[in-house]
């Protein structure tokens, strides 16, 4: 036994200096060598900065209205140019960045509280608790999600809090369907079993054991659906039914923009390509996570 | 006389499925049916059997970790069976289990030191300074050493995982072990290893075991006595010694027979049986082993044999009654 | 009587991006007609890779050495001319037929496929062919089974239907890679006893990969002991069980405990640590670490493959030491 420890451990020397690498560490240092991955986490890390600073960083006022400049295309003093009362459009990118990572933060936060709970749920217990809730999960499902968001709204008016509501729930059944899926893969483990032979609770099964070993398709999964959310978000305030003007939400710029296409490219241009880069960093960072943490994974 | 620790009576496990969605028919698969016998403290009873004759049912049932269908399992004269879950969680300090897969037995994103720990905090034992000593003490009793503890699962080869798991069963001082298929998955340099450990602790710490195995060599080792199941049933049990030199049932005789010997040079009469085991949704009428016997007579096609003692050999066969 | 596979000094090396790891480390290896070899090693030992590295299936790279397959070097031909030789001369069978049949076929679909692509064989003749090959490997009923799919058998019909496949074209040489490890003893006995008749029949030479020493004692007529990479010990099949060389060969067959012996052992021999992940081995004899008469060269020189007794092969440091001793007692004298 010693004997060969000594000259395992010798031998790892000669390769690398041994310390324990949890499955997380090892998951970072595979991340770290995927550059597509690691350009949609540049993306996604400055988006997020962007957010936090705003107030800070923006050159002007979002709302402040300068009739002395309006429409004017890109220039030095505004790099993106102004709208129609003369605001300034960087300003109002940065500031509706705000908006854009908050409604997707919080819609899919609600998405996950609820989905993995539920999914969670369904692919423990099974039975007849999992045919009720993976049967109101079909139901939400059969509605395509843009229009599901669109009833929500609908019934319950449109305004910034009910556009995050109408995006967690549409992708609850997302959120649901694939924990369930990944907790009953775990939860015919022989560890589970071992866990119910020193007697732990199912309460303590599901939060030590279960939880912790379908996290990461869930982490993919979220880092995706915020960019839906994003997406789906500007969709919604396009249409007029999300964030209400003078509030520089993506979508809404992207609509008001589109009355001066002709003579004003740069107002539905920009928010448009700052809405695909989001939405695209978004996509390779979650691409990214899901190839480091379990290439087989299916979503 | 032996002292006995677990009873086991009339014990089965029958899983029902629906033929179709919408008849109303139920199969019962029989994994476990009808079993009888008892595990002497400080023994190793073996449970020994093809795939699907349902020995590690058998295990799991007795643990209550798949509530039995039917029967009762006395642990020092307490029925497990259809006991309340506050009370199990007493009993289960007790009993263990030691699993087959040394992957899939340890949680991979937990550290040694805390799978090994688990027990305790479940059974909420001790401080945190305490733990960790335990823990110590159990990496030290499996061969391990302490510094394991930080470590992750996946670090450590077959042969460690599974003293691993050995630690852990161990943690809450356990009387009774059922270890499910404990080397079967390691390689053979390791396989002796992992035996002698089990030998060592049943010395050291008093354990009874119900070994569960398809192999009989390493059966033939560690038991006291050897139990030999054939679609959920025990066809024979009997003392080791016994059973290996004169098997009487011709299921257990064909076993013996079919295991190729590590000896060039021995050349055995070998007991070929003819086809498959049979479904256990669906097993045959009277004895289930008669369309494979080559000594069936008529009333083993409609007769289930009696499972009954002769001179302390256990057998279910119509040539000895 | 002649050789029909030739690997010689065989090195399969895989790359990852953790470092190179030499899962095959200089292995040479000979199968006469008619002959079957056991390769008998733990996982990690390189056994596998090796059989796969000679039907030219492996993912590693062949850093050196040579596969001669009746005059043929394998590892030069065309991939156009390997795909004629695999499943017609060099036939392959696994440790798990559910993998290696298509789910989505039957049985005689399968087994046709490979007649028809081999042997040129029209449909009707393939269809007949394969019923012929289902009774040889002692299905019952194989009119029944050709129409059946490959879930609908049990584990060891399916393992009948991959030897009738593997033995559909007449192979001269069958490699069995742990063919009955996910079978039961009795199903094992039947399958063994069935490869041991087809091979008399057809004079097929085996290569058999195993980690269990009970069927290389029933089937091999020599065997290779593999360990980290190498062989360590090559003999005839008796040699091997009643004169082990190699302390890794005496170790392994000390640890089994035995089925027949009626005398109680108390304790059963074990060979101390690990058995070695591929690519942490350094220098030396890779068995040093684990060995109880390991001296300080074997940690640090790799000892030659030597002939210890008539066509008895060993790769260990203690037959230097046994020379030397041997001709210092001859000196004295």
């Amino acid at each position: 036994m010693e004997i060969s420890e000594k000259v395992i451990s010798q031998n790892q020397n000669v390769t690398t200096t041994y310390e324990p690498r949890s499955p997380w560490q090892m998951m970072i240092k595979r991340f770290k060598k995927n550059k597509r991955a690691m350009i949609g986490l540049y993306i996604t890390v400055l988006f997020i900065i962007v957010a936090i600073l705003a107030p800070w960083i923006s050159p002007y006022d979002p709302y402040a209205y300068n009739m002395k400049a309006l429409l004017q295309p890109p220039s030095l003093s505004h790099p993106f140019g102004t709208d129609q009362f003369g605001r300034d459009v960087l300003s109002r990118i940065i500031h509706g960045s705000r908006i854009s990572l908050m409604i997707g933060m919080v819609g899919v936060g609600i998405s996950i509280l609820v989905g993995v709970s539920l999914g969670t749920i369904a692919g423990y217990f099974g039975g007849i608790i999992d045919s009720i809730i993976m049967r109101i999960m079909d139901i939400l499902l059969a509605f395509p999600g843009f229009l599901l968001a669109l009833a929500i709204i609908s019934i319950l008016g449109p305004n910034m809090l009910n556009v995050m509501i109408a995006i967690g729930i549409f992708s609850i059944p997302v959120f649901a369907r694939i924990m369930r899926s990944s907790v009953i893969s775990v939860k015919y483990k022989e560890f589970i079993e071992a866990t119910k032979s020193l007697g732990g609770s199912h309460f303590f099964i599901i939060m030590k054991h279960v939880i912790p070993n379908c996290i990461a398709p869930i982490i993919v999964l979220s880092t995706m659906r915020i960019a839906t959310a994003i997406l789906t978000a500007a969709g919604l305030s396009f249409l007029g039914l999300g964030a209400q003007p003078p509030s520089p939400e993506w979508g809404a710029m992207l609509n008001e923009g589109r009355e001066y296409i002709r003579s004003a490219t740069h107002l539905s241009t920009v928010p448009g390509l700052i809405i695909m880069l989001v939405v695209l960093g978004f996509n390779m960072l979650g691409d990214g996570l899901r190839d480091a943490l379990d290439p087989q994974m299916k979503i | 006389m032996k002292q006995t620790l677990v009873e086991i009576k009339n014990l089965k496990k029958y899983y029902s499925s629906k033929k179709s969605v919408l008849s109303r028919a139920v199969s019962h698969v029989k994994a476990v049916d009808g079993l009888n016998f008892s595990i002497f403290k400080g023994e190793t009873l073996s449970l020994v059997g093809e795939s699907g004759c349902g020995k590690s049912t058998t295990g799991r049932a007795i643990l209550q970790l798949q509530p039995p269908t039917e029967g009762e399992v006395l642990f020092e004269g307490e029925n497990l069976v259809g006991m309340n879950t506050g009370r199990m969680k007493k009993y289960r300090r007790n009993m263990q289990m030691v699993f087959q897969d040394p992957y899939a037995s340890l949680d991979p994103r937990l550290t040694v030191g805390e799978i090994i720990a688990e027990p305790l905090k479940i059974h909420k034992i001790g401080s945190s300074k305490e733990k960790n000593q335990r823990v110590e003490e159990l990496l030290d009793t499996v061969g391990l050493n302490s510094y394991h503890a930080k470590r992750y699962p996946h670090e450590f080869s077959g042969g460690q995982r599974q003293r691993i798991g050995i630690a852990r069963a161990l943690a809450l001082n356990p009387k009774f072990i059922v270890a499910d298929e404990p080397v079967s998955a390691l390689d053979v340099s390791i396989q002796s290893q992992i035996v002698n450990l089990f030998q060592d602790l049943q010395e050291r710490l008093d354990l009874t075991y119900l070994f569960i195995s398809h192999d009989l060599s390493v059966v033939k080792h560690i038991s006291d006595r050897v139990a030999v199941m054939y679609l959920g049933k025990i066809v024979e049990l009997g003392d080791k010694k016994e059973l290996f030199q004169n098997p009487m049932h011709p299921y257990t005789k064909a076993l013996l027979s079919a295991v190729p010997l590590p000896n060039p040079d021995v050349k055995r009469e070998r007991i070929m049986l003819k086809g498959d085991v049979p479904s256990p949704s669906n097993p045959p009428a009277g004895c289930s082993f008669h369309p494979r016997c080559s000594a069936c007579m008529d009333i083993c096609k409609t007769v289930k044999p009696e499972f009954t003692e002769m001179e302390g050999r256990f057998i279910a066969c119509h040539l000895y009654q | 009587m002649e050789n029909l596979l030739e690997i010689k000094n065989l090195k399969t090396y895989f790359y990852s991006e953790n470092g190179v790891v030499p899962a095959v480390d200089g292995v040479s290896i000979t199968i006469k007609k008619g002959e079957t070899l056991g390769i008998v090693g733990e996982s990690g030992s390189g056994k596998s890779v090796t059989a796969l590295t000679a039907m030219r299936l492996t993912p590693g790279k062949v850093v050196e050495g040579s596969i001669n397959f009746n005059g043929k070097d394998l590892l030069t031909l065309s991939d156009e001319a390997m795909r004629k030789i695999r499943g017609k001369e060099i036939a392959m069978i696994f440790q798990e037929p559910m993998t290696s049949l298509n789910p989505v076929f039957t049985i005689g679909n399968q087994i046709a496929e490979a007649l028809k692509t081999h042997m040129n064989f029209t449909k009707t003749k393939a269809n007949e062919r394969a019923i012929e090959l289902l009774e040889l490997v002692g299905i019952p009923r194989p009119e029944r089974i050709v129409k059946e799919y490959p879930h609908q058998l049990s584990g060891g019909m399916r393992q009948r239907v991959m030897i009738a496949m593997a033995m559909a074209c007449n192979p001269s040489l069958l490699i069995a890679d742990e063919p009955t490890t996910a079978l039961d003893v009795t199903i094992q006995a039947q399958i063994l006893d069935l490869m041991r008749d087809l091979k008399k029949e057809h004079n097929t030479s085996i290569l058999m990969i195993t980690h269990d020493l009970g069927v290389v004692a029933e089937t091999c007529d020599r065997v290779c002991v593999m360990y980290g990479g190498k062989v360590v010990e090559e003999s005839d099949v008796h040699e091997i069980f009643n004169n082990p060389k190699h302390p890794y060969t005496q170790g392994l067959l000390k640890s089994i405990p035995s089925l027949i012996d009626s005398e109680e052992e108390t304790r059963l021999y074990s060979i101390e640590g690990n058995v070695p992940i591929p690519g942490t081995l350094r220098g030396g004899c890779h068995f040093a670490p684990r060995c109880e008469f390991a001296m300080n060269i074997c940690h640090t020189e790799v000892p030659s493959y030597k002939e210890v007794a008539t066509g008895h092969f060993s790769r260990c440091w203690l037959h230097e030491v046994e020379d030397e001793e041997v001709q210092n007692e001859a000196n004295i004298s």
